[in-house]
């Protein structure tokens, strides 16, 4: 997966009308809540095959930082 | 790591009762989401969640599971002679003295020579339940056991935290674990793990005073309007991490158990956390998702201990009618624990779910 078609896979899981992007704060996104981590987390399970820990989420400042959790498997 | 096996116990008849009451989530737009329509539709549309059957606050948990065992024990003319032990498997007892199911014990007219106690547990309480009952089958030479599994969670969830409010729906439900005349193969795996007891906790209202040495989790304390300490607390994400990382393995290993294969078994029937729970556990195990029931939640809410033998009444009452199906229950959540088994339905007694 491309870098660019994973940021609309998580805008629409938002069910964001307006772009994100790399740089964004998550904590600047009104719709970043418990309910977008566990979105994520299955999102990244069905498209990567891998299991990310919420603690691991947490830490995650900016869209840049929810990216590199699965960095490897992207093209950018 | 608690295996069992057993060969002389079956269930005859299921009855799942829920209350009248219904609450639809579009309707708490205001009240609970601040009028956050994006947040009411994410949160449908992701979680599967749209209404739910609550009870009233006269109606309890032992109301419920009265009305199931009445119709199941009319249903399959049972003589109450003949009933060895109530047992009620709820974490919303309407006593914490005497036991809940002394109370069901003399309001059903079952005989002095009949048991009656409780079990604490939830999400996993039912597969824990019918553990014990065929454990008592096998071995206690019980003829007859009667299986109530009941909870009304929306009673100690706050009306204003929309991390749980919407989630929970109350329900009672009865089931006849029977001695079988012949070979009745089943196969049982129960686990838990305590180090994570305060990941769905409601801290206060027992005889502990809730506190930091104990419960290690900081967020359990974080309190507002929308949370007091005699409230549910769930940590959504760790659950939704435990549940699809936990279930996929315990549900390979009864296969392993009961030396069957996917493609063996007719249903697979999960404790119905909520829709997404069930559609990630059912991806990662590469089931089809028409053997897996997932629409109980968003009919009738989230009933912790009810939701197995509710998806039962609901979804494939009619299947177990007459043919055999094999079948795999598996629950898990509060505790955390987690239990699953692998038995057959035939022949069972199963009504659609009533209305108390």
């Amino acid at each position: 997966m491309k870098k660019k078609e994973l940021l609309i896979k998580i805008k629409d899981l938002l069910l964001r009308k307006d772009p994100i992007n790399s740089s964004m704060k998550l904590s600047e996104i009104e719709e970043w809540d418990s309910l977008a981590i566990i979105s994520v987390i299955s999102l990244y399970d069905k498209n990567f095959s891998t299991v990310i820990t919420v603690e691991k989420i947490n830490k995650c400042e900016t869209i840049k930082d929810l990216i590199n959790l699965v960095s490897d498997k992207i093209k950018n | 790591m608690a295996i069992s096996k057993f060969n002389k116990a079956k269930i005859a008849g299921i009855v799942s009762c829920i209350p009248k009451k219904i609450i639809k989530i579009d309707d708490e737009l205001q009240t609970v989401y601040n009028n956050d329509i994006n947040k009411l539709k994410r949160i449908k549309k992701s979680i599967g969640l749209n209404k739910r059957h609550v009870t009233e606050s006269h109606e309890t948990t032992a109301d419920l599971c009265e009305a199931a065992a009445k119709k199941l024990l009319s249903g399959l003319k049972v003589n109450k002679k003949s009933i060895d032990a109530i047992m009620l498997v709820t974490q919303t007892p309407d006593y914490f003295q005497p036991a809940t199911a002394a109370y069901l014990h003399g309001v059903l007219n079952l005989p002095e020579s009949c048991a009656a106690f409780d079990v604490n547990q939830g999400c996993a309480g039912y597969v824990y339940g019918l553990w014990l009952a065929y454990m008592m089958i096998e071995s206690a030479s019980c003829k007859n056991v009667l299986l109530l599994a009941g909870d009304t969670l929306s009673k100690i969830t706050n009306p204003k935290d929309s991390n749980v409010t919407s989630l929970f729906g109350d329900a009672g439900t009865a089931t006849l674990i029977t001695k079988s005349n012949k070979i009745e193969k089943s196969f049982f795996q129960l686990q838990a793990n305590g180090k994570k007891f305060d990941t769905i906790i409601q801290p206060k209202g027992a005889f502990r005073q809730p506190n930091q040495n104990q419960i290690k989790n900081s967020k359990v304390f974080e309190l507002s309007e929308k949370r007091n300490l005699e409230n549910l607390y769930m940590d959504g994400g760790e659950v939704f991490n435990f549940s699809i990382l936990t279930e996929p393995k315990a549900i390979l290993n009864i296969l392993k158990i009961s030396n069957l294969s996917k493609k063996d078994i007719d249903y697979l029937i999960l404790h119905q956390a909520n829709k997404y729970i069930i559609s990630n556990i059912t991806r990662r195990l590469k089931f089809s998702e028409k053997k897996v029931p997932s629409e109980t939640t968003g009919k009738f809410g989230n009933q912790s201990s009810a939701s197995i033998p509710c998806t039962i009444s609901d979804a494939i009452n009619k299947e177990i009618k007459n043919k055999k199906k094999k079948l795999i229950l598996s629950g898990f959540g509060v505790g955390l624990s987690w239990a699953t088994c692998q038995l057959n339905l035939e022949k069972i007694y199963c009504p659609k779910v009533i209305l108390n």
